[in-house]
This record gives C-alpha cells, sequence and structure tokens, in this order.
C-alpha cells in the first residue's frame, strides 16, 4: 500500500484511536435504524408502481402500520438529531468534530485533485510524451499523488451536510404531510404539493447518495472491504490513520512531540 | 332439525307411494283398474310420478294429444315421433296476468326460449317442460317443485352452464350459475337458510318472458329491477346524474349492473368485488378513462390517472382501506356533478366531504378554491411543474456524476491496492 508518510517515532505503528467514542456510535446506530425504516416505509409512496412494494403491503392494515412507523421512525431520528445538536454545542469532543466537519477550500481542491488522479488521463497523456514540457513545468497537474485529508476528508464532509440538510428539508416537508390541515392553513394548495414532490425527491437522492456514496466508502472501498468496523468499535488503528487521515496523524504527532518537549521542559 | 323433519317427511311419503301402489296391484290382479281413467296407459307407462303431481288427475290424452282412435290401438299405438309434442297453452295455461308480469306463460311466445322454439324450431331451447319437469309437476310454492325459489338457478343452469348451449346461442355470460352462487344473493338463497326472498335467475331476467342480451332495456340490466328490492338505495341513484340519465335510456352511463357486476354481485367487503375499494378506481376508470365517453359529457379525462398519482390513490393501490375512494368525497349512489349545490364536491359542499371525521376533521374553509385533481406533471399546475423539473434533473445530474466518479475511484483505488 502507498503509505505516503514517514511514521512518527512518538506514535508505534499498533497504537490505536479513538475514531468515533460510544454516543457516536449509538447516534449512528440510532440513524441507520431510522433512515432504513423511513426508506423502507416510504420509498413505496414514490415508487408506486412497482411491483415489489405491493408485495411488501400485502397482508392486512400493512399500510397502516407503514404509516404508523414512518411516523415513529421519523420523530426517533428528530430526537436523535437532537441529541446530536446538544452533543454538538455542550462537548468538547462535539464542538471539535463539528469545526473539523466544516468545509473548506482545501476541500474543493482536494475533490477536484481526486477527480484528476482517479481519470489519469494527464499522467496517461505525460506517458504518450503529450505536452511533456508543460507538465515537467507543473507537476500539479499530473495529479499524480492524493491529497492529504484531515480527520475528516471531503466525502465524508459532504455527507454529514448532506445528511444534516436533508433532515431539515424532510422535517419541515415531513411535518407540514402529516398536518395536511395546518399546512392548509398556513399555505395554499400548491406549496403543500411541492412539499409532497421535495420529501419525494429528496428521499431518493438521500436513498442513492447513502447507496452509492457511503456504501462505497465504508464497504466497497478496497482498504476497508468489506467493512470498516470502525461504527462498532469506534476503533482506528495508527496505521490506518496515517494512510487514510494523514494530517490528522500528523497533528498528534506534533502534539506528542510538543508534549515530550513540555515534559522535557518541566524536567 | 327442520332438516331431519324434511327427511323423515319424504321418507314417509315414499313409503306410502309405494303401499298404495302395492295395494291398488294386489286388489285387481291382472286387470286395468276401471275406476282410473289412465289406467290403460299406466299398466304399461309407469308413472308413479303422476301421483304427487298437479296433473295427477288429467287424462294423459289432454296433454298428449293422442292422434283420434290412436289410444284404442293395439300396441304400440302410435309410434313416439307421431304423437305432436305437447302444447301446454293449447287448451290450458292461458291466463294473462297482467298484475304478474312475465308470470302468465302466454308471454313465452316472445321470450328468448319462446322465439327460439316456436319461430325457430330449436330443440334445445327451455321449453314449458324443462324447467317444470314433465309428469312430477308440484306447485311453484312446493320446496320440491323443480321451479321452486330454491330450485330455480340449478334448474337454469342444466343449459346455461352447458357450453354446448353457450357457444351455440353466444351467450355472453359462460357460467352464471357457478358466479350466482358465490353472489350475495347466491350466498343468501343457498347457504343462509330460508332468505327465499334473495334473487334468483327469474327475479332479475324475468319468468316466461327472459330476453335476450341484444334486446334494448333488457330487464336484467335496468335500475328499477334491482330497485324492486333495493328501494332506498335505487330511490338514490335516480336523483344521480347517472340515474337520471340511465331512466331517460342514455346507455353511455353506468347501470347497477356496470359498477356491481352481473351474476357475482358481491359485497363491498369482498376484497375482490369491483365495487371494493381497491377496485373503485378501476371500476370508475371503465367510463371515466375513455376519452370519447368523456368528451362526450364535457368531463376531463384525466381525473382517474390524476387520483391515482395523488396521495390518496397511492395508498388506495397499495392496499390502504382508510384512504378516500372516488366514491368517498364524489358519493356512491348519489354521484352529482360539481356545479350541483346538492354535490358533495360542489365548492360549497368540499370543506365537509375533505372534513368527514375519519378523514380530515379541521380542513379549513379555502380548500374549496383548491383545485384538487391536479396534476404536477403538466405545465398548467405552474411552479410545482418546474419544481418537479428541477429536481428531476439535479438528481439525475447529481446520480450521473457520482456513479461516474465512483467507477473510476474504484477501478483506480483496487489498481493501487493490488499492485503496491
Amino acid at each position: 500500500m502507498d503509505e505516503g508518510l514517514i511514521p512518527s517515532p512518538l506514535i508505534r505503528d499498533d497504537e490505536i484511536f479513538l475514531r468515533m467514542n460510544l454516543a457516536e456510535r449509538i447516534q449512528h446506530i440510532l440513524l441507520i435504524a431510522t433512515f432504513t425504516t423511513l426508506i423502507i416505509t416510504g420509498l413505496p409512496l414514490v415508487l408506486y408502481e412497482m411491483k415489489i412494494f405491493k408485495a411488501l403491503f400485502a397482508f392486512e392494515k400493512a399500510f397502516y402500520i407503514r404509516g404508523i412507523l414512518h411516523r415513529l421512525a421519523a420523530v426517533i431520528m428528530i430526537v436523535n438529531i437532537l441529541w446530536h445538536i446538544a452533543y454538538s454545542l455542550f462537548t468538547r469532543r462535539g464542538r471539535n468534530n463539528f469545526k473539523e466537519l466544516m468545509p473548506k477550500f482545501k476541500d474543493a481542491k482536494d475533490a477536484f485533485q481526486v477527480f484528476w488522479h482517479n481519470i489519469g488521463l494527464t499522467g496517461f497523456l505525460y506517458k504518450k510524451g503529450i505536452f511533456k514540457a508543460c507538465f515537467d513545468k507543473h507537476p500539479y497537474w499530473l495529479f499524480k499523488e492524493e491529497p492529504e485529508f484531515g480527520r475528516y476528508n471531503f466525502i465524508e464532509k459532504f455527507e454529514y451536510l448532506g445528511v444534516a440538510w436533508g433532515s431539515l428539508v424532510m422535517i419541515i416537508s415531513g411535518f407540514f404531510m402529516w398536518n395536511v390541515e395546518l399546512s392548509l392553513k398556513f399555505f395554499p394548495l400548491w406549496v403543500h404539493d411541492i412539499f409532497i414532490i421535495i420529501h419525494g425527491y429528496e428521499a431518493i437522492l438521500a436513498f442513492l447518495t447513502i447507496i452509492i456514496w457511503h456504501m462505497y466508502n465504508v464497504h466497497l472501498n478496497p482498504e476497508v472491504f468489506p467493512m470498516s468496523k470502525v461504527w462498532l468499535n469506534g476503533k482506528i488503528t495508527s496505521h490506518e490513520l496515517r494512510t487514510l487521515h494523514p494530517l490528522e496523524y500528523k497533528k498528534i504527532a506534533e502534539e506528542r512531540v510538543r508534549a515530550s518537549a513540555k515534559a522535557a521542559e518541566v524536567k | 332439525m327442520k332438516k331431519y323433519l324434511a327427511v323423515i317427511a319424504r321418507l314417509l311419503a315414499v313409503a306410502a307411494m309405494i303401499s298404495a301402489a302395492a295395494l291398488a296391484a294386489a286388489a285387481a290382479p291382472g286387470q286395468t283398474r276401471v275406476d282410473n281413467k289412465n289406467g290403460a296407459c299406466l299398466a304399461c307407462h309407469k308413472l308413479s310420478v303422476l301421483e304427487g303431481s298437479v296433473h295427477g288427475k288429467l287424462a294423459c290424452s289432454e296433454c298428449h294429444l293422442i292422434p283420434a282412435g290412436g289410444e284404442t290401438k293395439d300396441v304400440p299405438h302410435a309410434l313416439k315421433k307421431d304423437i305432436p309434442l305437447v302444447d301446454c297453452t293449447a287448451k290450458c295455461h292461458r291466463e294473462d296476468t297482467r298484475k304478474l308480469p312475465g308470470l302468465s306463460p302466454s308471454f313465452y311466445a316472445d321470450s328468448v326460449h319462446g322465439q327460439g322454439y316456436l319461430e325457430r324450431g330449436e330443440k334445445d331451447v327451455a321449453k314449458c317442460w324443462d324447467c317444470h319437469g314433465k309428469h312430477n309437476i308440484k306447485p311453484v310454492q312446493d320446496p320440491d317443485s323443480v321451479v321452486s325459489r330454491q330450485n330455480i338457478p340449478l334448474i337454469c343452469s342444466r343449459c346455461h352452464e352447458n357450453m354446448t348451449v353457450v357457444l351455440k346461442y353466444n351467450i355472453h355470460a359462460e357460467s352464471p350459475y357457478k358466479e350466482y352462487i358465490q353472489s350475495v344473493h347466491g350466498k343468501a338463497l343457498l347457504s343462509k337458510g330460508p332468505a327465499t326472498f334473495a334473487a334468483v335467475c327469474t327475479d332479475c331476467h324475468g319468468v316466461h318472458n327472459i330476453q335476450g342480451i341484444g334486446q334494448a332495456h333488457m330487464q336484467a340490466k335496468d335500475p328499477t329491477t334491482c330497485g324492486k328490492c333495493h328501494v332506498p338505495i335505487f330511490n338514490e341513484y335516480k336523483d344521480s346524474i347517472h340515474g337520471q340519465q340511465a331512466l331517460k335510456g342514455n346507455v353511455d352511463v353506468p347501470l347497477c349492473v356496470d359498477c356491481h357486476g352481473e351474476h357475482k354481485v358481491a359485497s363491498v367487503r369482498d376484497a375482490a368485488a369491483p365495487t371494493a375499494k381497491k377496485n373503485i378506481p378501476d371500476t370508475c376508470s371503465g367510463c371515466h378513462a375513455r376519452p370519447e365517453i368523456m368528451k362526450k359529457y364535457g368531463v376531463p379525462v384525466d381525473r382517474i390517472q390524476t387520483f391515482i398519482e395523488s396521495f390518496h390513490g397511492i395508498a388506495i393501490g397499495l392496499g390502504d382501506k382508510a384512504e378516500a375512494s372516488c366514491t368517498d368525497c364524489h358519493g356512491v349512489h348519489n354521484i352529482k356533478p360539481a356545479i350541483d349545490p346538492q354535490s358533495m364536491v360542489h365548492s360549497t359542499n368540499i370543506p365537509k366531504t375533505c372534513g368527514q371525521p375519519n378523514c380530515h376533521p379541521g380542513m379549513p374553509e379555502k380548500i374549496a378554491k383548491a383545485k384538487i385533481h391536479r396534476d404536477s406533471l403538466i405545465k398548467q399546475s405552474g411552479t410545482p411543474y418546474y419544481i418537479n423539473k428541477i429536481l428531476l434533473w439535479a438528481l439525475i445530474v447529481v446520480v450521473a456524476i457520482t456513479v461516474a466518479w465512483f467507477l473510476f475511484e474504484l477501478v483506480s483505488r483496487r489498481r493501487r491496492t493490488k499492485t503496491p
């Protein structure tokens, strides 16, 4: 494996770091459970013409139970989100995570770089001797190296913000769909229609995003295949940290350098 | 208990008949009884069934018009083919009971059966004795009579379940009996005890005056026929837009049988019924999704499609029973056009219709002004249409980029992890 970073002498290679603490893991598991329930009980209403969903609702009262489950899952998800907000506001670790998750200009640059790196077009051109002089002058455009990521890479940030934005849209539109009478008291019917349309599209978008982005990153990605176990034990080895999140690794190494220097000073 | 009593009574009757016959035989061995005018015939034709028949006292020759002097000849007195067929209306059964339309045998000649037999000489159409029996004719009120109410469906089925007959005369109902016994009427008549008022074949189709399907205003399709029993519903229906037109003779509008089915009329609680909640949009679409009919009356043809795509429609399509279907808003038998102030969907009544206790209590009044059957996929719907379009394309673009991205990502990353 391309290791990129030189191991720090202050970090043992078999040392284990905490990537997700218990509260974060519970929040994540609750999110999985409610999200899955919401998708299963909600998607049939968007793709109502598919035979598989008609089969799903074959038994008596199935549709009624669907409605109850959907709303129950929504309420649990909202409580979970409120817990997460409180956690991100009132705990040091939560605040720190939130800061780390905020998108920066570097993330756009990283995305651009990873994209061209994966396509490998410039590398191919260079190998064939096209624009050789130009690439020799500006080796950045060869995208030979992958960018170095911090605690959260741009994909993880994108997913987090996607969940945040999606939840906001779904909670607002879903609330008014749950309370049609209230919705129609405030808005004309066509606005209510827009709530329904948005709720449907956002559901498909969230479903596909999770299926493609997240499932790829935590399952199909050859670096973690068949599954990253972080969501279960919260642990990440220093080796994984060094390859997947080198900037975070560097930060820890620097902190240790500083700490040992301080310790030496005290002595 | 009643069943056993009837069986015992029947056994006693049979025993009595046998002993009577034995006594008669014992009384005059080797010679015919002088007091019986049919004695000469019965000596050869052992027809004990005549004993219980209403015609038991008639002379054979009153029905069997044996050529003059025929009965005195030596046996065989005449070959069967030489004896003319019985005509029940030749001397008797000529009553013209206007009070009981169809009951008089004089209607037979103009019925679909009578025309076939009398005019075209068809051998396999129903003749008097095919339904009433030959010698064992019993009063209609007698439960043993082949034409008692309980037995009528069975007696009709002898021909109407026969595919040879069905195909020969191109009868549109292929197995009316099998359908009937599963219908509310059939179940009531046959399995739920003595519900003798449940409609049998003749109640709808007529008795001696049965008409074929080609006839205009065929009795069995006429809403007034159903209305004979279903009085309150008929009164609702006749004031509805469908009923008003139907009674004027308009054949475009749904008659009772068009929504409820013909022989297999089922309860709305039966999941397979065309009037079951789940099937109602389908049933209405039989007319309301057909442009050639809807154009004629200025009714938009997209009503069913917009309903299916609405939240109510999706829920109904997925088998929900609590959600509103066509009839929950428009009414059932009392459907009226939206311009009629009595209509459930007239703008003044819409808040009340939506606000039914099980639906949307507290629905704001302004729903009256909203367009209910709307389609966000057509331009006329305005903002929802554009939102729909934008989101659809946004979704397609995002998914396309994502898929392309991860294909490259996967290929490139695999290459790197395999060969370091």
